[in-house]
């Protein structure tokens, strides 16, 4: 994985060292983790407020010596050489982003969208410990009662311009091109965001993002080719690759059921 | 005078001689044809659909060979095995009488395998009895209970009785009747029970959880509840979620419907009247 380059020391993705005997508190959104070294282990304790309740930026500072109440404790054996550091990441599932408001594209229509989700937060020593969402979304189901693909649920505003969109700690925004080159409306109640295999990239203004997602409906209602692209998001391209996807993209497969729409 | 004729003898000698070696070089031959067909009938079944029967099978194509091996090597010999033929036949019916049920069982086991309600690991109710699969076997099928017993289903039963596979598809819904007493505004029952559903993480957000009214009963009126939750999870999901119903309920003033009677009477009793 590339080594980001420390350009917000204040963002709770840089690395920075942990002494010994020393502990850190993160607050990301609804999420708090608290970090401690001890001789040669690292413990790891969280509590999530459960809640989708903004806390802007994040923060990062000193934490107490002993783990805050009402936190969950983990403890592992490292390797007292390497750093710990938090890294955020993708759901480790599709994620099912719904509109609040859905909206449909006429035929030959193109629209860019982003949409926002929660990260998993990575807690790695010389390896990955533990990993922890910032908001646990709930579980759903993409597909039919008989086939389909278990996925979270995330609701999105999928707003087309990013004045909008609100700069959260705990979230990576994903821009998503959609093309509709079918014959009819294309309504979008749900989308399904490939999000193992999507990277997340950071920049200077402390936003969090992820790769950018092309769909394509060519033929039929529900199928639609998706591409995942390499590199920044356009929207900022000067951000700097933070951690790579969890899984490598199926090139085999582009063609996939991501639409659930109804015809108007 | 006793004369012998040796040429002829010798003659006769060389033709049982040869009938032997021949009869020999046959059973040899079945026995090796036996060995390596077995052989190689095994390893083609092992990894398919009929691996539970691969020795069965094994066997019974070593055994057929031999039989083969054995009846060639005897008519090399001279013998005339027509006999046979008449006693198999008595056999056969005999056996027949005998192994109905088996060869039932035996049927419906292919019949199993062709169809394959179910195979191994999967969890199914037959009857009374809910319980994992251990094996399907040629005459039965094998099943664990969850309280840890054994059963053993004949097969000719599995194929004449309902059987509900409880793990073909990958996600379960589970139906909660709630009967709820005569006045409570439904509108609110539904919002309480589909927002319980939505802030459980193991419900699925799709397809949605529902309230279905199901009729006006005799103690209050009855709905359905119902969530889905992927198989794995159905039965933690299915815990939780009605015991955080309860607790929302009575939260919310929903008052739980239960059987009650009222006696209309006088108002005084009549004296002398009990």
């Amino acid at each position: 994985m590339s080594s980001p380059e420390p350009h917000d020391a204040a963002a709770w993705w840089n690395p920075s060292p942990l002494q010994a005997n020393a502990a850190r508190l993160y607050a990301l959104g609804p999420l708090s983790v608290w970090l401690a070294r001890r001789p040669e282990q690292l413990w790891v304790a969280s509590r999530s407020t459960g809640t989708t309740a903004d806390e802007g930026m994040g923060s990062v500072s000193a934490g107490p010596v002993e783990p805050p109440e009402g936190f969950v404790l983990q403890r592992f054996a490292v390797d007292e050489t390497a750093n710990p550091r938090l890294v955020p990441r993708h759901a480790d599932r599709p994620v099912v982003a719904r509109p609040e408001v859905p909206i449909a594209l006429a035929p030959g229509q193109t629209l860019t969208a982003y949409s926002s989700a929660p990260v998993w937060v990575s807690v790695e020593m010389g390896c990955v410990l533990t990993e922890i969402p910032v908001l646990r979304p709930s579980d759903t189901w993409f597909g039919t009662t008989t086939d389909g693909t278990l996925c979270y649920a995330v609701k999105t505003h999928l707003r087309t311009d990013l004045e909008g969109v609100l700069v959260r700690a705990h979230r990576a925004i994903t821009p998503v091109e959609l093309h509709n080159k079918g014959d009819d409306l294309l309504r979008i109640d749900r989308i399904r965001l490939p999000a193992p295999t999507l990277a997340i990239y950071a920049d200077d203004d402390g936003y969090l993002w992820s790769s950018g997602v092309r769909m394509t409906r060519t033929e039929g209602q529900e199928n639609a080719r998706v591409e995942v692209m390499d590199g920044p998001p356009a929207a900022s391209p000067d951000a700097w690759l933070v951690s790579e996807p969890r899984l490598a993209r199926d090139h085999e497969n582009p063609v996939v059921r991501v639409f659930n729409s109804v015809f108007a | 005078m006793l004369e012998i004729d040796f040429a002829a003898l010798l003659g006769k000698l060389d033709v049982v001689l040869l009938s032997t070696i021949r009869a020999v070089l046959t059973f040899a031959a079945g026995l090796l044809f036996a060995w390596a067909g077995s052989r190689v009938v095994r390893r083609s079944l092992v990894s398919g659909p009929a691996s539970p029967y691969s020795v069965l099978v094994q066997r019974a194509v070593f055994w057929g060979l031999i039989f083969l091996g054995t009846t060639s090597a005897l008519s090399q010999l001279g013998f005339d095995l027509s006999v046979l033929v008449g006693a198999a036949g008595v056999l056969t019916v005999a056996i027949g009488f005998a192994s109905q049920t088996s060869a039932s069982n035996v049927v419906s086991g292919l019949f199993l395998l062709a169809e394959r309600p179910f195979v191994e690991g999967d969890t199914i109710r037959i009857g009374q009895t809910t319980g994992v699969v251990l094996t399907v076997d040629l005459l039965s099928v094998k099943l664990r209970t969850f309280d840890n017993l054994f059963v053993r289903v004949p097969n000719e039963t599995v194929m004449k009785s309902e059987i509900t596979n409880l793990s073909r598809f990958p996600i379960r819904r589970a139906d909660l009747p709630i009967r709820v007493a005569y006045g409570t505004d439904l509108d609110t029952l539904r919002d309480v029970l589909i927002a319980t559903a939505d802030a459980d993480p193991l419900v699925l957000d799709e397809p949605r959880p529902v309230v279905l009214f199901q009729g006006y009963g005799e103690n209050g009126v009855e709905v359905q509840f119902s969530a889905w939750a992927v198989r794995e999870r159905f039965l933690e999901m299915r815990g939780t979620l009605w015991s955080v119903t309860q607790e929302k309920l009575a939260d919310a003033g929903i008052e739980i419907a239960v059987p009650h009677r009222k006696i209309i009477g006088p108002v005084r009793p009549t004296p002398g009247v009990h």
